[in-house]
């Protein structure tokens, strides 16, 4: 799945905010920084809720598998270069595979999606390579 | 050309998610699954109250990262596998050390253990981070 959006002050303003950083820094032509994992508020899809789970979980790992529950699991975040206020990110996301694995709590599944970023450009800003831990 | 050596061996930076923050990453994600939000979906889960984002832990560990390297270099990579949920109120420690310094092909790069403690030092989250220090 491919989509395109405009990168705005706000944007990154609200995602600092959230994390608890400090203000963001400005380039020298008065252009916001994003931080270093900004492309996160671009990783899952803006699909209606009625497209969602009934736990409301991302889109992206509603893979036909025997477990409902999605619990902690990891990712490998990579930042090839910065991202600014006006920029416009390019997000394309795929399911890399599904794993399934006997644990002590019984049967989990390893769902991996991988989603790509690149600018107005054509250069690739990031890659998240993300887990989710899926269970019964 | 810059070095690892002049940078202190270890970080550490202590946070407490609040209820405002999980709910600010999720709005600021797009992320609607319940756990984040909804208290009763959350203890419907086994979980104690709601639990804080993978990807927001990840963000901690960022900003450790990025206040430990200051100017003098940016965050490249950074792998985090969450081991154990985290909740609103609770104290944690992002702790970040030295692993491994330069090449003679890349002399300024720079590999970070990282890991999240709660404070029993149970280990919320550990990863690695890859951090290319300026040439000077």
């Amino acid at each position: 799945m491919k989509r395109s959006y405009l990168v705005t002050e706000r944007d990154i303003r609200r995602f600092s905010q959230a994390i608890g950083a400090p203000e963001p820094r400005k380039a020298a032509d008065g252009r916001l920084i994003a931080e270093p994992l900004f492309c996160q508020v671009f990783m899952f899809e803006d699909v209606p809720v009625s497209e969602l789970a009934s736990d409301g979980s991302p889109k992206e790992i509603n893979v036909d598998i025997p477990a409902k529950r999605t619990v902690g699991g990891g990712s490998d975040f990579e930042i090839f270069g910065p991202v600014f206020s006006g920029d416009t990110l390019t997000v394309h996301s795929k399911l890399k595979g599904v794993t399934e694995k006997s644990g002590k709590s019984g049967t989990l599944f390893l769902v991996q999606v991988e989603t790509e970023f690149t600018n107005q450009q054509g250069q690739q800003i990031a890659r998240e390579t993300a887990t989710y831990v899926k269970r019964d | 050309m810059s070095n690892a050596t002049s940078l202190p061996k270890t970080h550490r930076l202590k946070i407490t998610p609040t209820e405002t923050q999980v709910f600010m990453f999720s709005a600021v994600t797009w992320n609607r699954h319940q756990i984040h939000f909804d208290l009763n979906q959350a203890k419907k889960e086994g979980f104690p109250a709601v639990a804080v984002q993978r990807g927001l832990l990840g963000n901690f560990l960022a900003r450790m990262v990025t206040e430990w390297a200051g100017n003098q270099g940016r965050l490249e990579r950074l792998q985090w596998k969450v081991l154990q949920s985290a909740f609103p109120g609770q104290e944690l420690e992002c702790i970040g050390q030295i692993k491994e310094t330069g090449s003679s092909v890349n002399p300024g790069r720079v590999i970070l253990e990282v890991r999240i403690l709660n404070s029993e030092d149970a280990v919320i989250a550990s990863g690695e981070a890859v951090v290319q220090l300026h040439e000077r």
